[in-house]
């Protein structure tokens, strides 16, 4: 089944076909809303309890407003359902516990994460929140490979990651912030120093 | 367009890190300091194995225990073997105090094995600092399996190295392997082929694994050597009693012995004609099984 095919009904998008089952309404943070089914559900751990603890009817999914998933956008869970649609039914993986893990990303998930970087970050951090824990594994994965055959310079391209002397800057800068005195003592000491005095005190 | 991994939950951070290979890993260490504590204090590394070998190069490869294709290989090799050619894929690296070590990535001849070559002038300075830095972020990945082929000018430093460690099992072969090399190792199962070592030798060998001055945690030990060696010296002044097993009509054995060592473990030793690899010389060798843990009643 192809990305675009997968049946997540986005109301907001062309009519996907919906299977005569239970299905819940939720809305994004950005009001886009979203028919997903009972099964696919149950990939996310974090929406399987909330459906369960509302109990909620047929009559009570078309008659109640959609349930709100605040601090996610539309796009991103567009994704997130469409990926959940596509591994309804699915066991949820166990780990084998080895580490670093094996982890083989299916050819849909590839094309669904084949996005740029900004909506990849959403995807993961959709995908922890709604502890959705195959969509966790694929999405880290996808960033895991980003290093291979990297050079260390070209990791810290990649993974925005800043040098020691980075770091320790803003180790300074954040101690300076917390205590704007610091800096004021290491100057008088440094002062003190340069006139010769042996104590600060 | 770059990814902030840094800026992902903590738990997420560390499920990238889990699912990196152990050459992305390393690598990643080498980046800054922070990344280093990152990689060492999040990734603990299970159900992998750990094999070093010494052949034209040294070699230590990390392999899946359930899944052998799962396997990752850091390379130190001397510095004439390094082709710049072969850019970008190679780059500058910074192991322990030394900056700018010839390396790069290259592939198995299947294509599946990612492989990370470091070169260097001095092969034992490389030996050591590589290892270290690879040890020091992943630290407690069982050792498995220690080869020893060639390198023999290096012996001295490869003995004196794996003495210090336990592993599982040594397969060795070559005529430079002595007798105190022997007796440094620290492991279950040690296999010596085409050596070298006199009757003399094996049989001070087998006497101090008799009376438990050296290789306590030997269970089996397989010696072969292109010669016909005297059975009744080797195993002179050892608690012996032949057993009477089926032989081969042309005397090529097996024979074989109980063995009872002084602290009451008890084993077997076994001395018979191998099938040789090389067709100009005949091939024979001792097998000695010692069930560790168990004493004779």
């Amino acid at each position: 089944m192809s990305v675009e095919n997968a049946p997540v009904v986005d109301v907001d998008e062309a009519a996907i076909p919906v299977e005569k089952k239970m299905y819940y309404r939720f809305e994004s943070n950005d009001k886009k809303e979203f028919r997903v089914s009972e099964l696919a559900i149950q990939q996310s751990e974090t929406l399987n309890r909330l459906v369960e603890a509302m109990g909620y009817t047929s009559e009570d999914v078309e008659n109640k407003p959609a349930i709100a998933i605040e601090n996610i956008d539309g796009k991103t869970l567009k994704l997130v359902f469409q990926w959940c649609e596509h591994h309804k039914g699915e066991a949820i993986p166990v780990d084998d516990g080895s580490v670093p893990k094996i982890v083989e990303i299916p050819e849909f998930d590839a094309k669904l994460m084949d996005i740029d970087n900004g909506l990849l970050f959403k995807l993961i951090w959709a995908a922890d929140y709604l502890n959705i824990v195959q969509l966790l594994n694929v999405s880290c994965k996808k960033v895991a490979n980003m290093a291979q055959g990297k050079t260390p310079a070209q990791l810290r391209r990649v993974y925005l990651l800043p040098s020691d002397e980075e770091d320790e800057a803003a180790k300074r800068a954040a101690q300076e912030a917390q205590d704007p005195r610091a800096r004021e003592v290491e100057e008088e000491f440094e002062e003190r120093k340069r006139q010769g005095g042996n104590s600060f005190f | 367009m770059s990814f902030p991994i840094i800026r992902l939950p903590y738990l997420v951070f560390k499920m990238v890190l889990e699912s990196m290979g152990f050459i992305d890993l390393f690598i990643l260490t080498r980046t800054s300091k922070k990344m280093k504590r990152y990689v060492k204090n999040y990734v603990k590394v299970r159900n992998y194995e750990m094999n070093v070998d010494f052949d034209t190069h040294f070699e230590l490869n990390f392999t899946n225990k359930s899944n052998e294709k799962q396997v990752e290989v850091f390379v130190v090799e001397t510095i004439e073997k390094y082709k710049s050619e072969d850019e970008p894929k190679c780059f500058p690296l910074k192991l322990g105090n030394v900056d700018g070590i010839n390396s790069g990535f290259y592939d198995s001849k299947c294509g599946e094995v990612p492989i990370l070559g470091t070169f260097w002038n001095d092969m034992t300075a490389g030996l050591e600092k590589f290892y270290n830095e690879i040890i020091e972020i992943f630290p407690d990945v069982p050792f498995k399996l220690l080869g020893i082929e060639h390198l023999e000018q290096y012996y001295g430093i490869i003995f004196q190295w794996a003495a210090g460690f336990t592993v599982e099992k040594v397969e060795m072969t070559g005529e430079m392997v002595e007798l105190n090399h022997l007796k440094s190792l620290d492991a279950s199962i040690i296999s010596l082929h085409a050596s070298t070592l006199s009757d003399q030798e094996i049989h001070d060998f087998l006497l101090a694994l008799s009376n438990n001055t050296s290789n306590t945690s030997l269970k089996a030990l397989d010696i072969s050597f292109y010669r016909n060696a005297d059975c009744d010296f080797i195993l002179e002044e050892l608690d012996v009693i032949q057993e009477e097993v089926p032989t081969r009509q042309d005397g090529s054995g097996p024979f074989e012995w109980s063995l009872m060592l002084d602290n009451g473990e008890f084993g077997t030793i076994t001395y018979e004609e191998y099938e040789s690899d090389d067709p100009e010389r005949r091939c024979w060798g001792f097998e000695v099984q010692i069930a560790r843990g168990k004493t004779f009643q």
